[in-house]
């Protein structure tokens, strides 16, 4: 069902899998931005903590999610025309 | 220290748990509890906060699910097989570098450094005698063929850059300096090593989570004694180079 080429590349077989992992990433990032958005209102050194721990996930995470968005809008573009 | 080596334990148990699920049974459940992990890991780093290194372990600690999460999530599909390790590397050399800067740490700390020059050589060549043994245990499929020169060397370098480098970033720059503070130096290099090798446990080969354990205690002993992780990811980047290009092309 997948393969490990290296520690960091791991491929699915299908597509469709790869959209649902896409998807649960996407929920990962919004799970993460809003609890980033929710400890920055507090002053709390912990939160504040919190909150810039939080960055090591949203920042790789953003690229992803950058990356799936542009792939799906070539997508659509290309089976429009 | 203890109550940090038992948190540890636990979550390489559960990091191992995930990555069997991953392989074995279902890739979507396997990244939900990789996220369960990572988010777990990110709180106890927060709750933890003052009372460094055990922070800093967690948070190092959490680049590990991270680096599974990013890998099933990347829509690798859309581009050439040869390219798939530089995208891949793209997001992990990101959570890298945010949590070197989150840490506080210079390039130095992590092990950025060109000190000792002559042994950094020595181990680096060390990738080559690595990369045959590991080809003969995997039996790779060649990552491209028929490519011109250039094109093949070109690949290699990003091959060099994207697994040898910002894996041994990852591995043994920023998680094995937290470990070895935190846990002490037989325990911190053993800890990070079973991550690596928990890591490669997606190929289902038991003799190559074995062989890569090995190279791992190697390049994490290499890493402490040297300080420098410039030789370690060159041998890194060599043995994939050796395992993916050179000699599935023989």
């Amino acid at each position: 069902m997948i393969s490990t080429v290296t520690t960091t590349v791991t491929t699915v077989a299908t597509l469709a899998m790869g959209a649902t992992l896409g998807a649960l990433a996407t929920l990962l990032l919004i799970l993460l931005l809003s609890a980033k958005e929710v400890v920055t209102t507090d002053m709390g050194q912990r939160l504040v903590a919190f909150g810039r721990s939080l960055d090591v996930s949203i920042v790789p995470l953003l690229i992803v999610f950058m990356l799936i968005t542009i792939f799906k809008i070539l997508e659509i573009i290309s089976s429009i025309s | 220290m203890k109550l940090e080596l038992s948190a540890f334990i636990l979550y390489l148990t559960l990091i191992a748990s995930a990555e069997i699920i991953t392989s074995f049974i279902d890739p979507s459940y396997g990244l939900l509890l990789h996220s369960a992990i990572l988010v777990s890991l990110l709180t106890l780093s927060a709750l933890w906060h003052g009372a460094n290194p055990a922070s800093s372990l967690y948070l190092s600690l959490s680049l590990a699910p991270l680096i599974r999460i990013l890998s099933l999530s990347l829509p690798l599909t859309y581009f050439p097989r040869y390219a798939w390790y530089t995208v891949a590397s793209v997001p992990v050399l990101a959570a890298a570098l945010t949590a070197i800067r989150v840490q506080g740490l210079g390039l130095r700390d992590v092990g950025l450094t060109f000190n000792n020059l002559p042994a950094q050589t020595c181990i680096a060549l060390t990738g080559v005698p690595f990369g045959v043994v590991e080809y003969f245990i995997l039996k790779p499929e060649p990552l491209a063929s028929n490519l011109p020169m250039l094109e093949y060397s070109l690949l290699a370098i990003a091959l060099i850059f994207s697994t040898g480098f910002v894996e041994e970033l990852v591995f043994r720059g920023v998680l094995q300096r937290s470990t070895v503070e935190a846990l002490g130096e037989k325990a911190g290099v053993l800890g990070v090593t079973a991550v690596f090798a928990t890591m490669h446990i997606g190929w289902l080969n038991l003799l190559d989570v074995l062989f890569v354990f090995s190279i791992g205690l190697f390049f994490a002993f290499m890493t402490l004694k040297t300080g420098s992780i410039v030789g370690v990811s060159l041998s890194h980047g060599i043995t994939n180079v050796v395992l993916f290009l050179l000699m599935p092309a023989r």
